[in-house]
C-alpha cells in the first residue's frame, strides 16, 4: 500500500509532463507547418536561420 | 465629360497621356502595385509582411528562400510555412519594405501574392482549432490516466485502496471533463435551446449523468465509477470532431490561397494626382481608379481616360473582348487587357453590378430546399431513440423492484454503451480521408455534405466560357500570305496582353520556329493603339496588326472581315502592293473535356449547356462536344431560374461555372464545382474548387463520392452491428464498466480502419496527374 503512495504520484506525473509537453508544442505553433518541418530535416546548412 | 489633354498618369516606366492614345510598352511585369498597404505593424517598430508563393513546393524553394533572406541584414526574421505555402517576413520599420521583398523574391523565381493579415476569419478558424486540440490533449491525458487506475480495480482492488482509486479518478476526471467536454456541452446547449435534438444531446447527458453517479458512488464506497468509460467517450468523440475541423481548415487555406491572387485592393488616384493602395471596401463614390492592362476592374464605373479591350467573359460568358474608350461604362469584375484606364466610380457597395448578383445569390440559398447531412438524418432517428431505451430501461427496472441507484446505473450504462462514438466517427473519418485523396489529386473540398450530396447527382450542367474552354485562343485559320506574315507578326503581337494577340504570338512559340536574332529583323518604333491594334516600322514598310480598319486593307477583300475572332495583319513598304493576312482563331478547349462528356453520358448522366454567349458559339460547341441540351445567351437570373426549374423537376444538379454570372446558379444547383481560373465570387460560393486546369479530375471525384458514401453507409451498419449486441446487454445490467471500455473503443477502431480502405479504392480512379498548383 505505502509505495503506491509515491509510485502513483510519479505515473501522474509523468502524464502530466507528456500533457505539459503537448500544450507547449501547441502554444509555440509547432503543428502550423508539419509539411516544412519534415522537410527541413533535409536543409543541410548549420548556420542559423534569422 | 472632357478630357484633360495634359494630365499624366506616372507609372514607373509607363507613361500615359490622354492625347494622343498611344504609349510605350512597358518591360516585364506590366502590373506594378504598392505593397506597402499590406505590411502589419507590430509592437517595437516591427512591420511583418505574409506572402504566398504559389510555386513553393519542396525542401529546396523553402531553404533557397530562407538561406537568401537570412543574409539579408535588413531584415529580423523570415520564416517559410510549407503547409500554407506562405513566407512571412519581419523587420524594423523603415529598414525595407513589402514592395522590396516582394521584387527580390520574384527575382528568385517566385510567384508571389501578398496575403491579408488581419482577416479576422483566418484567426476565428485557428482559435477554434486550437480550442480543439486543448481538448484533445486534456481529454487524452486524463482518460489514460484514470484508465490506469481502473485496470487496477478491475484486477481486484478492494476496500480502502479502490477507494482511494476512485477518489484519485474522480480528482482527475471531472476539471478534466468539465474543460474537454465544452464542445460538446456548448453545442447540445444551443440546440436544446431552439428547441430540437443533436448528436450532442445524448453524448453530454450520458457524461454528465455518469459522472454525477460515478462520484455519488466513490461516495458511497460502492463498486463501480464510470469514469473512465466518460473519459475515453470524450477522447474519441473529439479525434472525431478534430478530424472534421481540420478537413475544413485544409479547404479554408486552398481557398485563401486562390483569393490571394484576386485584388483585394484597388490603385486610386487623389486629388493631387498621386497614386494610392486602398482596399476596394473603403473606395467611394467619385474616387479615380487606375486599373492596368492583365487587372480586374474593382468598381463600377465610367471610362475617364484610355483606350482598352476589356474581357467580359466573366461577366455575361462573352468569348470575345469589346472595345471599350473614355465615357464607356464598366463594371467591377471585367478585365482589363490591352491599355491602362482611368475609372471614375459611380457606384459602390449595394448599388454596384456585383451586390446585385450577390443578392440573387441570397435569394436562391433561401429557394434551395435545405439539405440535412447524412450524419444528421442519422442522429434524429438515434439521439431520440437512445433517450427512450435509456428511459424505458430506468423504468423496467425500477417497476422490477431495484433500487433507484441502481436502476439510473442501469440506464446510465446503456447511455454510455450506446454512445455514438462509432457513429461520430462514421462520417468525418471516411470525410477526412476523402478530402486528402480530392486535394492530393488538386481538389478542394469545401465541406463533407458536398461529397455526399455530389454521389446522388444524376444532372451536369456546364457554363461554356472558362469552364468548357480555357480563357486562352488557338489560331485555327490562316488566309492570304500569313505564312510569310506569321514570323513577325507574332513577334508584334508578343508586346500585347490581347487574348488574340497571345494567341498568335502562343502559335508560333509552340511551332519552334526560330526567332531572328539579325538586326535587320528588329521590329522598332512598336506601339500599341488600345481598341485598334499594334503598329511597328520593320525593315522599310509598316507592319500592323489589329483591326480590318487599323491595318488599312483593301475594300477587296472586306467580305472576308466577318468572324469575331480574327487579326488582320499587313506589310506595307511605301510605293509597293501590301502584303495582307488574315489570322481566325478559336476557344481551346479545357484538356480532358472531350473524354469528361463522353464519360459523364456513359454512366447515364444528363449533360447541358447552359451560356451567356452567342447562339452560333454554343451551338458550335455543342455540336463538338455531343451535347444535346444547350441554351445560349442566357442572362444571371435566367441561368439560376433554369437550374431552380430543373431541381424542381426532381433533378439532382452539379453545376459548373466560373463567372460571376454563374454565382447565383452556383448556388442554386444541388451542388456546385468551379476551375481555379473563375471569378472569386464561383470560388467562394461553389462546393468544389478544381485547382488544375483538367476537368477530368470531375470523373475521379464522382467515383470518391459514390464510394465515400458506400464506406459510410458500411460505417453505420457497422455501428447498429455494435449497438444490437452491446444495448441488450446494457439494458439486462451485464455491461461492467471494463467491457463497455473495451466495446467502445474496439467500434471506433474498426469504422476508421474501415475508412482507411478508401484510400486503397482511390488510387484505380481516373484522376488528371498534373498536380501542380496552378499557373495565375
Amino acid at each position: 500500500m505505502s509505495n503506491l503512495l509515491f509510485l502513483i504520484p510519479i505515473a501522474l506525473g509523468l502524464g502530466f509532463l507528456g500533457l505539459l509537453g503537448f500544450l507547449w508544442a501547441l502554444k509555440t505553433n509547432q503543428f502550423e507547418d508539419l509539411e516544412g518541418s519534415a522537410n527541413r530535416i533535409l536543409d543541410d546548412d548549420d548556420k542559423p536561420l534569422k | 465629360m472632357a478630357l484633360i489633354t495634359d494630365h499624366k498618369i506616372s507609372l514607373n516606366t509607363l507613361e500615359v497621356t490622354s492625347e494622343p492614345q498611344s504609349y510605350e510598352l512597358p518591360k516585364g511585369p506590366t502590373s506594378k502595385k504598392d505593397l506597402s498597404y499590406f505590411q502589419t505593424k507590430l509592437e517595437n517598430g516591427v512591420v511583418a509582411l505574409d506572402l504566398i508563393v504559389a510555386n513553393m513546393n519542396c525542401a529546396g524553394c523553402m531553404s533557397k528562400i530562407e538561406r537568401t533572406f537570412s543574409e539579408d541584414p535588413k531584415l529580423q526574421k523570415v520564416r517559410v510555412n510549407l503547409s500554407q505555402k506562405l513566407v512571412h517576413f519581419e523587420w524594423f520599420e523603415g529598414e525595407t519594405g513589402a514592395n522590396e521583398l516582394f521584387d527580390d523574391l520574384t527575382a528568385l523565381g517566385f510567384k508571389a501574392s501578398p496575403l491579408l493579415n488581419d482577416n479576422d476569419l483566418v484567426k476565428a478558424e485557428s482559435v477554434e482549432m486550437r480550442r480543439l486540440l486543448w481538448c484533445l490533449g486534456v481529454a487524452g491525458f486524463a482518460a489514460a490516466n484514470v484508465m490506469l487506475l481502473s485496470v487496477s480495480v478491475w484486477s481486484g482492488a478492494t476496500g480502502a485502496t479502490r477507494d482511494l482509486f476512485h477518489w484519485l479518478s474522480a480528482l482527475i476526471a471531472i476539471p478534466a471533463i468539465a474543460f474537454a467536454g465544452r464542445p460538446f456541452f456548448d453545442s447540445a446547449w444551443t440546440a436544446l435551446r431552439a428547441g430540437h435534438l443533436n448528436m450532442d444531446v445524448p453524448i453530454s447527458l450520458a457524461v454528465i449523468l455518469a459522472t454525477g453517479l460515478s462520484l455519488f458512488e466513490t461516495a458511497g464506497h460502492g463498486e463501480h465509477a464510470f469514469f473512465d468509460a466518460a473519459l475515453t467517450l470524450l477522447f474519441f468523440l473529439l479525434i472525431g470532431r478534430t478530424l472534421d475541423r481540420l478537413m475544413r481548415e485544409q479547404a479554408f487555406s486552398g481557398v485563401r490561397q486562390l483569393l490571394a491572387f484576386k485584388s483585394t485592393v484597388a490603385q486610386i488616384i487623389d486629388d493631387n494626382g498621386k497614386q494610392r493602395t486602398l482596399p476596394i471596401s473603403d473606395i467611394e463614390i467619385g474616387m479615380r481608379v487606375l486599373v492596368l492592362p492583365g487587372e480586374t476592374i474593382p468598381v463600377d464605373g465610367e471610362i475617364l481616360i484610355g483606350k482598352s479591350d476589356i474581357d467580359w467573359s466573366l461577366v455575361n460568358g462573352e468569348a470575345v473582348p469589346r472595345k471599350a474608350q473614355a465615357g464607356d461604362e464598366v463594371f467591377s469584375g471585367l478585365v482589363n487587357l490591352s491599355g491602362p484606364l482611368e475609372i471614375q466610380t459611380t457606384a459602390v457597395g449595394e448599388t454596384t453590378l456585383l451586390s446585385e448578383i450577390i443578392r440573387l445569390m441570397e435569394q436562391a440559398n433561401e429557394r434551395a430546399p435545405r439539405y440535412r447531412k447524412l450524419a444528421d438524418r442519422a442522429a434524429s432517428v438515434y439521439a431520440p431513440l437512445v433517450h427512450l431505451i435509456a428511459l424505458f430501461t430506468f423504468a423496467g427496472w425500477m417497476l422490477y423492484g431495484m433500487a433507484w441507484q441502481d436502476s439510473l446505473y442501469t440506464a446510465i450504462s446503456v447511455l454510455i454503451i450506446t454512445c455514438p462514438c462509432a457513429l461520430g466517427l462514421a462520417v468525418p473519418v471516411v470525410q477526412v480521408v476523402a478530402g486528402s485523396i480530392a486535394h492530393k489529386h488538386g481538389l478542394l473540398m469545401k465541406d463533407g455534405a458536398a461529397l455526399e450530396k455530389l454521389s446522388e447527382v444524376d444532372t451536369v450542367v456546364f457554363d461554356k466560357t472558362g469552364t468548357l474552354t480555357l480563357s486562352k485562343l488557338n489560331l485555327s485559320g490562316q488566309y492570304f500570305e500569313a505564312a510569310h506574315l506569321l514570323p513577325i507578326a507574332s513577334q508584334l503581337a508578343k508586346n500585347s496582353l490581347h487574348p488574340l494577340s497571345k494567341a498568335l504570338a502562343n502559335t508560333y512559340k509552340n511551332s519552334g520556329l526560330r526567332e531572328s536574332k539579325e538586326p535587320s529583323d528588329v521590329l522598332l518604333d512598336i506601339e500599341e493603339h488600345p481598341g485598334l491594334g499594334l503598329r511597328a516600322t520593320y525593315q522599310d514598310g509598316e507592319l500592323r496588326l489589329g483591326s480590318f480598319e487599323w491595318c488599312k486593307i483593301d475594300k477587296a477583300y472586306e467580305t472576308y472581315d466577318q468572324v469575331d475572332l480574327m487579326l488582320w495583319a499587313s506589310y506595307s513598304v511605301p510605293g509597293e502592293k501590301p502584303i495582307v493576312a488574315l489570322f481566325t482563331f478559336e476557344d481551346e478547349l479545357r484538356p480532358g473535356v472531350m473524354g469528361l462528356i463522353r464519360t459523364l453520358k456513359a454512366q447515364n448522366l444528363d449533360v447541358q449547356l447552359l451560356s451567356g454567349d452567342r447562339q452560333e458559339a454554343v451551338e458550335r460547341m455543342a455540336q463538338l462536344l455531343n451535347i444535346d441540351h444547350f441554351k445560349a445567351e442566357m442572362k444571371p437570373d435566367e441561368k439560376c431560374s433554369y437550374i431552380e426549374e430543373l431541381g424542381q423537376n426532381g433533378s439532382k444538379v452539379l453545376m459548373v461555372g466560373d463567372g460571376i454570372n454563374d454565382g447565383p446558379s452556383l448556388k442554386a444547383a444541388f451542388t456546385s464545382l468551379s476551375p481555379s481560373s473563375a471569378s472569386d465570387v464561383a470560388q467562394v460560393t461553389a462546393n468544389f474548387v478544381l485547382m488544375n486546369d483538367s476537368l477530368k479530375s470531375i470523373i475521379g471525384l464522382f467515383q470518391l463520392a459514390k464510394s465515400s458514401r458506400a464506406l459510410i453507409y458500411q460505417n453505420f451498419a457497422l455501428a447498429i452491428v455494435y449497438n444490437l449486441i452491446a444495448v441488450p446487454i446494457a439494458v439486462f445490467g451485464f455491461a461492467t464498466p471494463i467491457v463497455a471500455a473495451i466495446a467502445m473503443s474496439l467500434s471506433s477502431m474498426i469504422v476508421t480502419l474501415n475508412a482507411l480502405r478508401l484510400h486503397l479504392l482511390a488510387s484505380s480512379y481516373q484522376w488528371q496527374e498534373d498536380k501542380s498548383f496552378p499557373e495565375v
